[in-house]
């Protein structure tokens, strides 16, 4: 069962999709947006596993709400115009929909949909543990080189495009892997998403600053300075406090 | 180049609004203030619902919470002034290049047709409002 978002600023839009997912058992609608900040305010509340995502909205487009999500969800774009076809997919979307969406286009998405989702699933079975913990020890290749790190030793993930920048001793490799991905594979007891494009390690801390506008910014061994975004800083108390 | 009376057209702008009312629901709002005798003065088609259309792109859809369009129509001293005030900004939305292809037609339609007689300009207004004002020779209708 997929709990999915609507964000569409015509509510007859919105309606027609309904309606039409009504033939859909696996989709459960569990909210409606009718711009992007409404949007925001869904996904963080909510956590849904799906949205369909309109691109021309008033006041940010769809794809300007993407950028704005700490952690998107699975999006399937709704939009009058196929121009936006080819960049929907450069931001990873699942799929788009054009309107008026067809019933038949519609099964296709929700069926890649499906098989997105077990792919991953197979891929966290197929790695046996799941969530790693600090002992373990991932491999990273980059170009000739090799190492065999323990997570422990991992002070920083930085994300660089579709790659993962990995900061250890004097190393910082890239890897093939989304931050997103690997913050569903990292203990969180150890591992703290710091903002859109970090996770840093808990213990690798050395100090910790206030920061503009309610943010921190925490100084790492090896220099390296992180900023966490406000919202992430109130996490960060929480998570750092009795 | 032809004429329509004023109402065939916006017989036009009216279905046309009507089915945009349905899309955008209570986040527009329509206003008809047209002065009866006008009525029958021949426009150039299409031109007043050019800049309807105007008016829903790039003012209505663009607020997050609608807007109003009023379309105006009166006979102001010698001459027939069409008016659409919408909410929305024109400045800081339309760049030079983009400066619509509806506009640009409408300036040059209106030179053809009246020969320098007519006028045609989009400004802003106080209050996060657009007016595009059409200023055409009254027509003596036999």
């Amino acid at each position: 069962m997929f709990k999915a978002v609507i964000i569409d600023d015509e509510r007859l839009a919105r309606n027609e999709l309904k309606k039409l997912l009504t033939d859909f058992s696996e989709v459960e609608i569990i909210g409606e947006a009718a711009n992007a900040k409404e949007g925001i305010e869904k996904i963080d509340e909510l956590n849904p596993d799906l949205i369909f995502l309109d691109i021309q909205m008033p006041g940010k487009t769809g794809f300007d709400m993407l950028l704005e999500v700490d952690r998107a969800p699975h999006v399937i774009f709704t939009t009058a115009y196929d121009e936006f076809a080819l960049k929907a997919f450069e931001v990873n979307a699942l799929d788009y929909l054009m309107k008026p969406v067809e019933p038949k286009r519609l099964s296709d998405a929700l069926q890649k949909l499906k098989q997105a989702e077990e792919k991953e699933l197979a891929a966290i079975h197929a790695s046996g543990r799941g969530i790693l913990s600090e002992n373990d020890q991932v491999f990273v290749k980059d170009g000739d080189r090799c190492w065999f790190v323990k997570l422990a030793e991992v002070r920083l993930f930085e994300s660089v495009g579709n790659y993962a920048k990995v900061y250890f001793g004097p190393h910082k490799p890239l890897i093939l892997k989304s931050l997103n991905a690997l913050e569903d594979r990292l203990d969180d007891k150890t591992f703290f998403r710091a903002n859109r494009k970090h996770i840093i390690n808990l213990h690798m801390i050395d100090k910790v600053e206030p920061y503009f506008n309610g943010g921190l910014l925490l100084d790492l061994k090896g220099g390296d300075k992180i900023e966490v975004s406000r919202r992430q800083a109130v996490k960060f108390k929480e998570m750092m406090s009795l | 180049m032809e004429t329509v009376p004023l109402q065939q057209e916006l017989d036009i702008v009216k279905d046309y609004l009507a089915l945009e009312q349905m899309r955008f629901e209570e986040r527009l709002k329509v206003i008809f203030e047209i002065d009866p005798d006008t009525l029958n003065q021949p426009v150039p088609p299409m031109m007043l619902q050019t800049l309807v259309e105007n008016a829903i792109k790039h003012g209505i859809s663009k607020q997050i919470n609608g807007g109003f369009i009023t379309i105006h129509s009166a006979f102001i001293k010698d001459h027939h002034e069409l008016r659409v005030i919408n909410s929305g900004r024109y400045l800081d939305k339309i760049k030079e290049e983009e400066a619509g292809f509806g506009i640009k037609s409408t300036q040059d339609r209106l030179n053809l047709l009246y020969q320098g007689k007519a006028n045609f300009e989009i400004q802003d207004l106080k209050d996060n409002t657009v007016q595009s004002k059409i200023i055409i020779p009254i027509a003596e209708i036999l």
